[in-house]
């Protein structure tokens, strides 16, 4: 399986980690509640074995996706267990609603919330590669986490890179998920990136 | 229809560029374009025609020039951001309602009533080339009405779920849901709750004396009256069936329900609707049930409202108009005087 | 001038290898020590004389950050102490503002390094 060296694997995750700070930060200012962060995770898998390390348990589960394509290309994904991407939005909004699934304005709104958080996390790792990604426009999909993150693998055996962070609001028990998903030949491209990264420090 | 085997290339080219602009320039829909510097260098015939402006007017200026309320908006710094990182952005109705101060005719300006707005701002153009930002405004008030009315009706529906349509009190199932929220809250906490069971004296002679209608009008008048009687957010008056109603108080000990109880009793009292086959009064009054403690685990909704329910068959079996309290398993009038062994003297319902 | 000692606790090898050459560039006589997270930490404070100075990441596997600054204060009481961390959230300023400790935004850099020297005075 490709696996990054250690320093590879960790000069990676806190790039990552500078993104997710900020994505956080800003998903922190429009809930108005602080985002606690797990962790993050970072394994090499073929799809296949990627799908059942996929939060949410076969869950119907909401993502905005965002593919990004730069240094690396990737497919960033915010998703949250459906019945809580109501309660977030509808908190957000300040709408008092029952109805049992998200209208297409709110659908709408949470893909703008998407853009707000993925853009934000996107930003500074463009910065410290001192490159450009070209972003596509957020998409909503609802489904299982399967469903919403499946890149478009056409052999299911190519490796895949998974990165997780759990994201946690504790005043409204919510528990999201941060994805990004690269594919071989990207995580190549990925790879040289870090390690002129890395270099710069080393040197 | 244009075919590319009946024109040369060139003019081909020319006539696909001529009809890009036409297509730009007829769109149903508002377009806009920035340049690196953030001047306007593209403003279509809609947008022209929305925001009353004219193209002249707009190209070669800031967008906060044209319109000078998006200074620091979330739409400018979309547009710096897309310019800068190449990253495009989506501004929702619902988050955003209408950033531009467009119209959709002269009648609309004048009231203030903006057109609802989509806002997608996408980035043009990419690596060394010149950089543009397209912003695209969509036109989402017939969206925004149709989902409105859906909200509507919803809600409405939810209102006949909660609200018991002839008293206008809450509905026995709202009732219900509440309580059980509101007795793991008292477990957890250790707090009181307090619940009364109330009975409009001698209805059915009411309703035979005055007929249904006026029978229906006084329950809903009852209702009211004791509604107003409950002073607190968390306290819930809800019809129970028929003449009988029931309420939840929260955080309520034997000295608080016993205030609400009276309270209710007089404001009943108050209305002084006239019931001439009463042999309680010459209007209309109620009897009330209390039950009053500390819920314990397993202590179920029905426990405690059974035990309300006794003390209101004690309450009617003591002549009626009054509050009977059920504490520890015993049974109370309002003035503490304990009443021996009621349960032995009760007839099962 | 005198020679100071500096305590980096942070999960990745990479962070503290940039905070701890960006440091001795800087003033060479210097000894910076490591520890990769809370526990590592807890039993360095035992064995170590008093540091002039804790940088700590927030987000670590097992305590983070922030309640490991109250343990550091049985012990250490006022040493100076910087969080170093990409979580860049208002309430985790806030709470450092509270506690009393420095608040430096990550990615780490030249500046950012100088940023949390700079909390010794």
């Amino acid at each position: 399986m490709f696996i990054l060296n250690e320093l590879q694997q960790d000069a990676l995750l806190e790039i990552f980690n500078i993104g997710v700070g900020k994505a956080a930060a800003a998903l922190s200012k429009m809930t108005s509640e602080e985002v606690l962060l797990s962790v993050p995770t970072l394994e090499f898998l073929e799809w296949e074995e990627a799908k059942a390390h996929l939060p949410g348990n076969g869950k119907v589960i909401c993502g905005i996706s965002q593919r990004f394509d730069g240094p690396f290309n990737t497919e960033a994904v915010l998703m949250f267990p459906e019945e809580k991407s109501l309660e977030i939005i509808r908190y957000i909004l300040g709408v008092d609603s029952t109805l049992e699934s998200l209208t297409e304005m709110e659908q709408e709104a949470l893909c703008e919330i998407g853009n707000i958080v993925l853009n934000a996390c996107m930003a500074p790792i463009a910065d410290i590669f001192s490159a450009e990604f070209r972003a596509t426009m957020p998409e909503y999909r609802s489904g299982t986490s399967e469903h919403v993150l499946s890149v478009d693998v056409e052999e299911t055996n190519r490796v895949i890179m998974l990165m997780l962070v759990k994201l946690q609001m504790e005043k409204h028990e919510i528990e999201g998920y941060l994805a990004f998903l690269s594919v071989l030949p990207d995580i190549q491209r990925l790879t040289a990136n870090v390690d002129r990264f890395i270099s710069e420090f080393t040197k | 229809m244009m075919s590319k085997d009946s024109i040369s290339d060139e003019s081909f080219e020319t006539s696909k560029l001529h009809l890009a602009e036409l297509v730009v320039r007829e769109a149903q829909i508002g377009l806009l374009v920035l340049d690196q510097n953030e001047l306007i260098v593209l403003f279509n015939d809609w947008l022209a025609k929305a925001a009353n402006l004219d193209e002249k007017e707009a190209l070669g200026k800031e967008l906060t020039q044209l319109f000078p309320e998006l200074k620091e908006s979330r739409l400018q710094s979309a547009v710096t951001t897309s310019l800068q990182m190449g990253f495009p952005a989506l501004l929702s109705q619902s988050l955003n309602r209408a950033p531009l101060p467009l119209f959709a005719g002269e009648e609309e300006r004048k009231m203030g009533i903006r057109i609802e707005q989509q806002i997608q701002v996408i980035p043009l153009g990419s690596g060394d080339g010149p950089r543009f930002s397209l912003i695209q405004i969509s036109n989402v008030s017939v969206a925004v009405k149709r989902e409105n009315m859906l909200l509507e009706q919803a809600k409405e529906l939810k209102r006949n779920l909660i609200i018991d349509g002839l008293t206008g009190v809450y509905s026995r199932r709202y009732w219900e849901e509440q309580t059980l929220i509101e007795l793991r809250k008292a477990r957890r906490a250790c707090l009181p709750v307090a619940m009364i069971m109330l009975d409009v004296d001698l209805f059915k002679n009411y309703n035979d004396a005055y007929g249904h209608q006026e029978g229906d009008l006084c329950l809903a008048l009852v209702a009211k009256a004791a509604a107003s009687a409950l002073k607190r957010p968390r306290d819930i008056l809800a019809r129970y069936g028929g003449e009988e109603f029931v309420a939840l108080l929260p955080e309520t000990d034997l000295e608080g329900a016993k205030v609400v109880s009276k309270r209710v009793l007089q404001s009943v009292e108050t209305l002084q609707i006239p019931h001439k086959q009463s042999n309680v009064a010459a209007y209309v009054t109620v009897s009330m049930g209390v039950s009053c403690g500390y819920p314990s685990e397993g202590e179920s909704q029905e426990i405690i409202l059974s035990e309300a329910d006794q003390a209101l068959y004690i309450a009617k079996a003591m002549g009626r108009n009054q509050v009977i309290i059920c504490k520890n398993k015993g049974f109370f009038t309002v003035d503490d005087i304990p009443l021996s062994n009621p349960l032995a003297e009760r007839k099962h319902r | 001038m005198t020679s100071k000692t500096v305590l980096i606790v942070d999960d990745s090898r990479l962070s503290r290898m940039i905070i701890k050459a960006l440091i001795l560039e800087k003033y060479p006589e210097w000894v910076v020590m490591e520890a990769t997270n809370a526990d590592q930490t807890i039993s360095l404070i035992g064995k170590i004389t008093e540091p002039n100075l804790l940088t700590l990441d927030v987000n670590m596997p097992g305590m983070d950050g922030l309640s490991l600054v109250q343990v550091i204060r049985e012990t250490w009481g006022n040493v100076p102490i910087v969080i170093m961390t990409a979580n860049v959230q208002e309430s985790v300023s806030r709470k450092c503002a509270e506690m009393n400790v420095g608040f430096v935004e990550k990615p780490i850099t030249a500046e950012s390094v100088a940023k949390a020297l700079a909390y010794m005075e």
